[in-house]
């Protein structure tokens, strides 16, 4: 797997801090390329609204990563053994909501965004977006060996990720 | 620091897109707590509202709309409030050529003392059984 930047996406909240990833060769991350595209889409104007608005206020700033937000895809083969994190969806629960948006929950505190794309499937390893979803399990995968390893770790305020020279950029 | 495109998609975003996600958010999380408080499966509530288990999952799963009749049933079967519309006092609408003026009055009661009628005391003529009693 080639190099990737853990960065923060949006710590503005005061409920959760969300990160992102970004290939080293590029400036865009994983999740500005999902909204990007969407919301460049007029028929997806709505539903990136939505879940812009879904992120950053009432997972960011009011209730917290809850779990019920999330809707959690088989990722066992991606995971460690305690199957603590896994990579879930974000989740609108509401009618057909047409896009999926990946994710790594750490804690209530504490997301991951990857890429994501529409629902053409109900099955998150079918459709269009099958390679996205194995790109987030690879993302994950390392983020959590990183952590196992102490590559990295969790600041004590639990929202933040500190390489283990206590620096800001990582790297993975 | 935040995203500058999830900033600026957040900068365009209507009110009414706000608030709904934030009522359906919690919509959904008051009714999966008290699923969990009521030891509610999805299964066993789809029994109780004699609805397929499907149909169920489609609403605590996303791929339902609620709507004001399948949330009154949820609150009928579950006993608990989900969705409460705040109350408002009425507002009397007057006519053009009327006003509405507010007076206060002060109502204070006769404090005066009425004099009551004193008996003298007296001796009994007559004595009962009873008389001692007391």
């Amino acid at each position: 797997m080639n190099i990737f930047a853990l960065e923060k996406y949006d710590d503005q909240g005061s409920r959760c801090t969300f990160y992102t990833v970004r290939w080293e060769v590029t400036d865009w991350s994983e999740t500005d390329k999902f909204f990007d595209k969407y919301d460049s889409d007029t028929n997806f104007e709505r539903p990136i609204q939505e879940l812009a608005v879904f992120l950053t206020k009432k997972i960011g700033n009011d209730a917290g990563a809850l779990e019920d937000f999330f809707r959690f895809e088989n990722t066992a083969q991606a995971l460690p053994p305690s199957g603590k994190h896994k990579v879930g969806e974000i989740t609108i629960n509401y009618g057909n909501f047409p896009l999926r948006l990946y994710c790594l929950r750490i804690s209530d505190n504490l997301v991951v965004l990857f890429n994501g794309g529409e629902k053409t499937s109900d099955n998150a390893q079918g459709g269009k977006i099958s390679m996205v979803f194995h790109e987030a399990n690879q993302f994950a995968k390392r983020i959590l060996e990183a952590l196992q390893h102490k590559e990295i770790y969790i600041t004590n305020n639990k929202r933040e990720f500190r390489a283990n020279n206590d620096s800001e950029e990582i790297f993975l | 620091m935040r995203s500058k495109v999830l900033q600026r998609i957040i900068d365009k975003t209507p009110k009414d897109v706000e608030l709904f996600v934030d009522k359906y958010a919690d919509l959904v999380l008051r009714i999966n707590q008290i699923l969990r408080e009521k030891g509610y499966t999805q299964k066993s509530l789809a029994e109780k509202l004699e609805k397929r288990p499907s149909e169920i999952h489609k609403w605590l799963s996303g791929d339902h709309n609620f709507t004001l009749r399948s949330i009154a049933k949820l609150e009928a079967e579950l006993g608990e409030i989900l969705l409460e519309v705040p109350a408002r006092k009425p507002i009397t609408e007057f006519n053009s050529h009327y006003e509405k003026t507010t007076y206060t009055f002060t109502v204070y009661k006769n404090l005066i003392p009425r004099k009551e009628k004193v008996e003298d005391w007296k001796y009994a003529t007559t004595h009962t059984e009873l008389s001692n009693v007391g």
